[in-house]
């Protein structure tokens, strides 16, 4: 029992602020994010046993947050492609949006932010995986279910997005 | 190698999945390629600018996970207890019925053999009582019981 505790509190204390952010930058509510957390945390504890790999253990958390949001996404019938704001070619920076060549870094958190809500689904998700997750090509695969290749692709592509959304500031 | 395969490499490259045996190549390349260099800039720029978002995990929910995860953690500690307390009990019946199926059984082999024991003195106890009534010596019954009313018995030795 004690062991089991001390296990998960290790691991807990290593992927709560990565899961947390994942969730949080998936679903724009933290309400609900911090709802999916706990219960991921908890489905987890009670399975601690039955995962035996603990390299796997990245897998399954973020596997079972992901279910967990695309079931919320499901629940509140929310489309997929309602987050599919624009098209590439749509892609332009917000005239309104006034940036010095020098742009702090708190700025570019907040445009890389307000860039990344504009992606589709796919996208964000492949590339939230990559960046807050810090998994493997191989794990987002697996988490997401498709091809390794599939996996490069896309956070090619949003990355490509991404940079030509934000050029003229970096 | 094309731009695209030279920004394919320096994604490789930051996301961790680039042989070491390539990193000089890369770097090389980029010494070369203002294009590349750009795109590492960048690359590197939107990485910090990812790093940096991460937002701090709320307090609040650490100790409500934590709190459930404690009572949870009881209510396992409760049930394996029980569990314990509940194996221990039918060890402990198991083990009595055990004993007392040898008692049974050892008691069962005595009253077998004590039982054997009589059945043959009983068998020997008439072999006796044959033999000794074949010992008796013959008889021969005469009578006239109408005349005299008499039955003699005469032993014939």
């Amino acid at each position: 029992m004690t062991k089991n505790i001390v296990e998960f509190t290790l691991i807990y204390n290593q992927q709560k602020t990565r899961l947390y952010n994942y969730a949080r930058k998936m679903l724009g509510d933290t309400m609900t994010c911090e709802d999916i957390i706990q219960n991921v945390f908890e489905k987890f504890f009670e399975n601690m046993s039955s995962i035996q790999n603990s390299e796997r253990v990245n897998v399954w958390l973020f596997t079972a947050t992901r279910n967990a949001v695309f079931s919320y996404y499901r629940t509140k019938k929310i489309r997929v492609d309602q987050f599919n704001v624009m098209d590439t070619a749509e892609l332009e920076i917000d005239s309104s949006v006034k940036l010095d060549e020098e742009l702090e870094l708190k700025e570019l958190r907040e445009l890389v932010m307000n860039e990344l809500d504009k992606l589709e689904v796919e996208q964000r998700d492949v590339f939230l995986l990559k960046e807050y997750g810090n998994l493997s090509y191989r794990e987002i695969s697996e988490v997401m279910n498709i091809d390794e290749n599939l996996v490069k692709s896309r956070l090619y592509k949003t990355r490509q997005r991404l940079i030509a959304k934000l050029s003229k500031v970096i | 190698m094309n731009r695209k395969e030279i920004e394919t490499m320096i994604d490789l490259y930051f996301d961790g999945e680039l042989e070491k045996a390539k990193e000089p190549i890369l770097f090389m390349m980029l010494s070369q390629e203002s294009e590349g260099r750009e795109y590492f800039k960048k690359l590197h720029a939107l990485q910090t600018g990812m790093t940096t978002s991460m937002n701090e995990f709320p307090r609040g929910l650490d100790e409500k996970i934590l709190r459930s995860i404690g009572k949870q953690n009881e209510r396992n500690a409760i049930t394996f207890i029980n569990r314990k307390i509940f194996n221990a009990v039918t060890y402990s019946f198991t083990a009595i019925l055990l004993i007392l199926t040898i008692f049974f059984y050892s008691r069962s082999e005595e009253y077998k053999t004590e039982f054997a024991d009589l059945t043959r003195e009983v068998k020997q106890q008439n072999e006796k009582l044959e033999l000794l009534m074949n010992a008796l010596p013959a008889v021969e019954v005469t009578g006239a019981y109408l005349r005299t009313k008499q039955i003699i018995v005469k032993p014939t030795m």
